[in-house]
């Protein structure tokens, strides 16, 4: 492996880097590759120059190389793994300037090209970075380009007032640390990191932790009931006038929302609305004889078999309250099963708990109604079989 | 807070059956906090009698909305003109709300939908214990914090009686001894001699044997600030 950059700079974690040193590969550092040598159309080594610096002094990427100093490597194989450019096909034939190595000019803070109407943002305008950066600079471009069509003016953006999250506090990195990975230990010959299935994407998409995403209290209608302070898995909720979640340790898991008796908690992104009207229910009560619908957690690895009749994605089941399940047996639908993780799988840890009392409570309500439906509770299948509960649906 | 519990839902489904059109009411303030009658359960109640009734008939209706406090008129006020418009109101408030709202209804019928069990505090998660008789007359100065009057099954003046074993009432082995517990505290305050001196016979005309109690304030110069407020209302102040 020719990497340009030494072990310091290199992007990569040093876990990732012992590994692959583990497995026997040699990693030659602050090498770059010069030209590539063929014999009778076969690749049979390459040219490598010694790199002189990687970064500038303003940190930029930025190679200097030293093309005296060279070295030659024999090589059937070339494998290239390096960075990708912006594709600036698009400037070919238009009116909008490039340079001479293509590159597109644009004012760093306006993001408008010389060429009225036509902005840039991201890599193409700043050089290479994280994807973060390029999507908060995405943002940025949206806000002049949507000033620009309602005002005909460009402008620099709004001042951007995002500030550094305050750190973790212990206990929250703890509870965090508890969510789900699917690293592996690594195994000698055999594939460092596989493929994930689709499970495992899933999974590992899910621990992104939600930051200032969580619960907001409405100070209106909030009775001061002290119930989200009580159940809250994280601690997240201070005591004081007025009750607030501190949004650095809120992980957005719902349950205060769910158990608030005034409905004086909002969550930013999903609320039970969201179930909105999943089938008509005239469409569900002529089409079965008995319809069902599946309310599936987003964080459970599999999805139990749920996919019979209709299924719904829910991110965690904790976010549902009774009157949820209440709704849609109104609906039409006479069995609602939930496809909550189990308890060692429960993302937020206490979440488990909020839905084994939603099943008890609302099939409760239900037969003191008298109502022919039930609500059901689907465990993953580990859990299932251990306990010994033959069916997981 | 005033501790209330919500009735069994076939003692409400037979009181709301002769009505076609029913309001739901919920109380913001005690019912809300202690489970019985807030938006949350005036939520759940439509929807559990309308699902009991059957969704098909298109007759009935459980329109469900909260009040901030139904024991304020001033609050029942902001609901009274869509109560008024059904044919009976399930009131989720305690029984001082009810009241108020049925003397302001007039000839709304009122169904309670929860009782009022005592005036208590949330003593841990779901537990509400009682602790005031609301006698008119507080006296726990001398037990050190504890009433006997609420907390004693034989409102006992001068306890523990000889139901007490291990500090627990005869009435029911999970229920303290108030006077246990009195004895208790006094003993860790160093103070077990004040018990000695025997506490009189008390007056209980404070209490809730002479009728309908109430309490004016005129001391607090609020009236005369609202009459105009009160002349709009057409209460009697």
């Amino acid at each position: 492996m020719v990497c340009l950059e030494n072990d310091e700079e290199m992007p990569s974690e040093p876990a990732e880097l012992e590994l692959a040193r583990g497995e026997g590969i040699r990693v030659l550092l602050r090498q770059a590759l010069k030209r590539v040598l063929n014999r009778d159309g076969r690749i049979v080594a390459v040219e490598l120059m010694a790199v002189v610096s990687v970064f500038d002094e303003q940190g930029r990427f930025r190679p200097q190389y030293d093309p005296s100093r060279v070295r030659t490597l024999a090589a059937d194989t070339v494998i290239l793994s390096i960075g990708q450019a912006p594709d600036r096909s698009w400037a070919r034939g238009t009116p909008v300037p490039t340079d001479s190595r293509g590159r597109v000019a644009a004012d760093r803070e306006t993001h408008a090209t010389p060429h009225a109407g036509i902005f840039l943002a991201g890599e193409s305008l700043r050089g290479p970075g994280s994807a973060i950066e390029a999507v908060a600079d995405g943002h940025r471009a949206a806000d002049v380009v949507g000033h620009y069509l309602a005002t005909g003016k460009v402008s620099a953006p709004k001042p951007d007032d995002a500030r550094p999250l305050d750190p973790f506090p212990a206990d929250v990195m703890d509870s965090l640390r508890r969510m789900h990975s699917v690293a592996r230990e690594p195994e000698p010959f055999a594939e460092a990191e596989p493929s994930l299935s689709e499970g495992e994407a899933r999974r590992e998409g899910d621990r992104c932790l939600g930051c200032l995403a969580g619960a907001v209290i409405d100070e209106e209608t909030c009775a001061a009931c002290l119930t989200c302070f009580r159940v809250c898995p994280l601690d997240a909720v201070v005591i004081g006038d007025p009750l607030r979640p501190d949004p650095v340790r809120c992980q957005a898991c719902g349950v205060c929302a769910a158990m608030c008796p005034a409905h004086a908690i909002r969550l930013s992104f999903w609320e039970p609305e969201h179930l909105g009207d999943p089938v008509p229910a005239t469409a569900a009560r002529s089409g079965e004889a008995a319809p069902s619908i599946s309310l599936v957690c987003r964080y459970r690895s599999d999805d139990g078999g749920a996919t019979d009749g209709h299924a719904l994605t829910v991110p965690c089941l904790a976010r549902l309250r009774p009157v949820d399940l209440l709704r849609l047996v109104r609906r039409g639908y006479r069995t609602v099963r939930l496809y909550p993780c189990d308890e060692q799988g429960c993302k937020y840890g206490a979440a488990w708990g909020n839905i084994q009392f939603l099943v008890g409570y609302a099939d409760g309500i239900l037969r003191s109604a008298g109502v022919e439906a039930n609500v059901e509770l689907c465990l993953p299948e580990r859990t299932a079989a251990a306990s010994g509960e033959g069916e997981a649906e | 807070m005033i501790v209330l519990k919500q009735k069994a839902l076939d003692w409400i489904l037979e009181r709301v059956a002769p009505f076609r059109k029913v309001a739901v009411l919920g109380c913001g303030t005690c019912a809300t906090v202690c489970f019985a009658g807030g938006e949350r359960e005036v939520e759940e109640l439509c929807c559990a009698l309308q699902l009991a009734r059957g969704d098909e008939s298109p007759e009935t209706e459980f329109q469900g909305m909260t009040c901030e406090r139904v024991c304020d008129w001033e609050f029942v006020e902001t609901v009274a003109e869509s109560l008024a418009q059904a044919d009976a109101v399930l009131s989720l408030a305690c029984g001082a709300g009810s009241n108020l709202l049925a003397d302001r209804l007039g000839t709304t019928v009122i169904l309670p939908a929860v009782d009022t069990c005592f005036l208590g505090a949330n003593v841990g998660p779901e537990q509400w214990n009682e602790m005031c008789g609301a006698c008119g007359d507080c006296m726990i100065d001398r037990t050190f914090g504890i009433c006997p009057v609420a907390r004693c099954a034989k409102t006992l003046m001068n306890g523990p009686c000889g139901g007490s074993t291990g500090g627990k009432c005869e009435i029911d082995p999970d229920v303290d001894c108030a006077w246990a517990t009195i004895v208790e505290r006094a003993e860790a305050l160093g103070r077990l001699a004040d018990l000695e001196e025997v506490i009189p016979p008390r007056n209980w005309s404070t209490g809730r044997h002479g009728g309908q109690r109430s309490l004016n304030r005129s001391d607090l110069g609020i009236r005369k600030l609202c009459t105009e407020a009160l002349d709009e209302s057409g209460i009697e102040p």
